[in-house]
Order: structure tokens, then sequence, then C-alpha cells
């Protein structure tokens, strides 16, 4: 094996061992508050631990609290807390509305990262259709597509 | 309430059980809220509401915010459905029946959420109270009262086996201005004082939301088995 091959196949190969080691970065969306009992609030995944699948069915004119985690892992540091640098966005603001939230209240002491807020937004479920909501943190989005139907009706 | 298998940090699951069924705060844990109470009526200040809002009726709520790193944030209450739930200024004034969520906003961020259930009134009794606590059997349609006695009388708004919430416009009469209604305690009471004349006779009506409730009073001697 000449000089030139031997170098293909250790780059080749520490390159593979930079994906197998778990360079990656991840952002988690889970659900902090209760729907009423007339409505709808549920987070399902239909996917897998590699490929996150995300429903959330949401009733009209109910809200929901949504919290986003994010990890990330390199060969020099690691990462699990709060999303940094978060953005978020719906495709259609007439399905569901995503507003800023404020979780400060509700971090426990000596969890997460200091200095680092938790992160999170109140999605409010508009007219009955379908919408993705699209969130972002440092390196890393999630998808969750949202059903909202009508609340049940009170004659 | 289901969350995605991978993507659950204990800290996060904490949470989701720490916020659950309480009914006098927001969703977000960060807003304890009263409605106006009599003064030294502890299980009103500490029920929130009582019921849903009654369609029609107005209430007001002091949303008492507790946010790390803010003394007293500004706060604006939101409708999630205003055809459901209207704002005016602190107080929601219910509309439509039906279920909507109540944001609490400072600018564009959003401190705290509640859902309001909204219902039609079905119903409307008058009641008394005994010992300061609320009778909550109807009092009966013909009432005898010793001369010179006050006591509380108060309604309640129904909406199913529901004791809905609201300021209503309630409209108090008497039939014998001999006798007295006084405003005083919840905006749905009044303290009646009966004339001193023993015989004289009256009838107090209370209307509110197209309902209306009345008792005829008579006066006897104290001492006398009412």
């Amino acid at each position: 094996m000449n000089r030139l091959a031997l170098f293909v196949l250790t780059a080749g190969v520490g390159a593979a061992l930079v994906v197998v080691a778990g360079c990656s970065s991840e952002v988690r969306v889970t659900v902090l508050t209760e729907a009423p009992p007339t409505g709808h609030a549920e987070l399902v995944d239909h996917g897998n631990d590699d490929e996150p699948d995300l429903h959330l069915a949401l009733s009209h004119a109910v809200a929901v609290g949504l919290e986003c985690c994010e990890s990330e892992y390199t060969f020099d540091a690691s990462y699990n807390g709060a999303c940094r640098d978060f953005s978020f966005g719906v495709d259609d603001e007439g399905v569901a509305t995503a507003l800023e939230a404020n979780l400060d209240a509700l971090a426990l002491p000596g969890a997460g990262v200091p200095g680092i807020s938790r992160t999170g937004l109140v999605l409010l479920g508009g007219e009955a259709g379908n919408t993705v909501l699209r969130v972002e943190a440092r390196g890393a989005s999630i998808e969750v597509r949202v059903d909202v139907d009508e609340a049940d009706a009170v004659p | 309430m289901t969350t995605p298998p991978n993507a659950a940090p204990l800290r996060c699951l904490v949470f989701v059980f720490g916020v659950g069924g309480c009914s006098a705060a927001g969703q977000l844990d960060q807003t304890p809220l009263v409605r106006p109470c009599a003064v030294g009526d502890t299980a009103c200040a500490a029920a929130g509401l009582p019921g849903p809002l009654a369609v029609g009726a107005r209430q007001v709520l002091a949303a008492l915010i507790d946010v790390d790193g803010s003394l007293a944030p500004r706060r604006r209450y939101v409708s999630a459905d205003e055809e459901v739930i209207g704002v005016e200024g602190p107080a929601l004034v219910g509309k439509y029946p039906g279920t909507a969520a109540v944001l609490i906003e400072d600018g564009d961020v959003v401190l705290d959420f509640f859902h309001v259930d909204v219902e039609a009134a079905e119903a409307m009794t008058l009641h008394r109270r005994i010992a300061g606590q609320v009778d909550p059997s109807p009092m009966p349609p013909a009432f005898d009262v010793f001369a010179g006695e006050e006591f509380p009388l108060l309604f309640s708004i129904w909406g199913g086996a529901a004791d809905l919430s609201g300021d209503v416009g309630d409209d108090w009469t008497v039939s014998d201005e001999r006798f007295e209604l006084l405003q005083r305690g919840t905006p749905r009471e009044r303290v009646l004082r009966a004339p001193d004349e023993v015989g004289a006779e009256g009838t107090v009506t209370v209307t509110a939301l197209g309902f209306s409730e009345s008792i005829a009073l008579h006066v006897v001697a104290a001492g006398s088995a009412p």
C-alpha cells in the first residue's frame, strides 16, 4: 500500500469515527401544560429515536406550552439544556399562532445551564386545519405537524 | 398528554406533573389568580373561579404575576377567541358558550395562560348565609323574619350543576320600603333588614340574565318561632 492510499484510508476511517462517535445536535420539544376537558393538546411522536415525526393535535382556542431543549455533542464539549439561538415559526398563522413564552418560574434550582433561561413557546389553536411548527436552535431544528380541530361545541 | 419518548429530560417531566390541575393558577405556574371577594371570605379567595363564566357576565381577575427577574411586569389579557370571551382591561366577559384560552402577555411574551369555560345560564336560586356560610339549599318562597332582624341574601346562577361566575348586572327590589336592602359582601349579595313592625310583609325580588327569583317575607315578634 503506498502512502497516498494509506492517507486516504486513514482519513476515511477518521471521518467515519467522527460520525459514529456522535458529533451531533438535536432539538427536542416537550409539552408543559394540560388541555381543558373539552379540548386537545396532545403531542405524539410517530417516528423513532433517530428520526422523530411529531404530531400535535390541538383544539381551536386552546393554548399549549412547549419547551425547547437542545443537546449537542462534539469531541471537546457537550451541551444539554435550553435551546440556544432559539427561534420558531408557523407556516399558516391562521391555523395556529406561536408566541414566545417566559418559563423562568419553572426553572428548578440547579437544573439547566447557569445563565441560560429555559426556552419555550405557547402555541394557540386557530381555525381548524393543518400546519407545521418549525423550531430551530443552534445548528439543529425540528418540525411539528399541527392539526387543529374545533373544540367540542357547547350548545 | 403525550411527550415524545426520546425527548423528555427528567426536569421537563417534573413540570408536567407540577403544573397540572391547579385551577387557581395559570398553566405556566407563574400566575395566581384572585377574584374579588368579601372581606374575610377566605373560601371565596382561595377558590379562584367557582364555575364557568356565565354568558353575559363580567369577571374581574387580578393576575398576580410571579416572574423571576421582574418585580411587577406589565400584563394584559388576550383572549384566544373573542367570540367566546371578551377582554375589558382586567375583566373577562362571557359572550358565547365554549372554552378559550386567556393569555397573560407582557408585550409579545406570554407570561402565563389559563383556559376559561363560558356557559349559558339555565337557572337562578336564592340563598342565605347561616353562621357565615352559604346555605346551599335554595330559600323557600316564603320566609318569616324577626322584627329588626338582619341577614344576608345572595343568589347563584346555574349552568347545569355549575355555579356560574361573574358580575351579571343583577337588580334587587323590595315591595315594601320598610324592608331595607343593604349592599354588603360579595357583588351578588345583599343584607336584608326587616322592619320593627310585627306583621309587616314584603317581597324581595332579584333579577339577572332574564331570570327572576322572589321570596315573600313576614315579620314576626322576636322570641316567636319563625
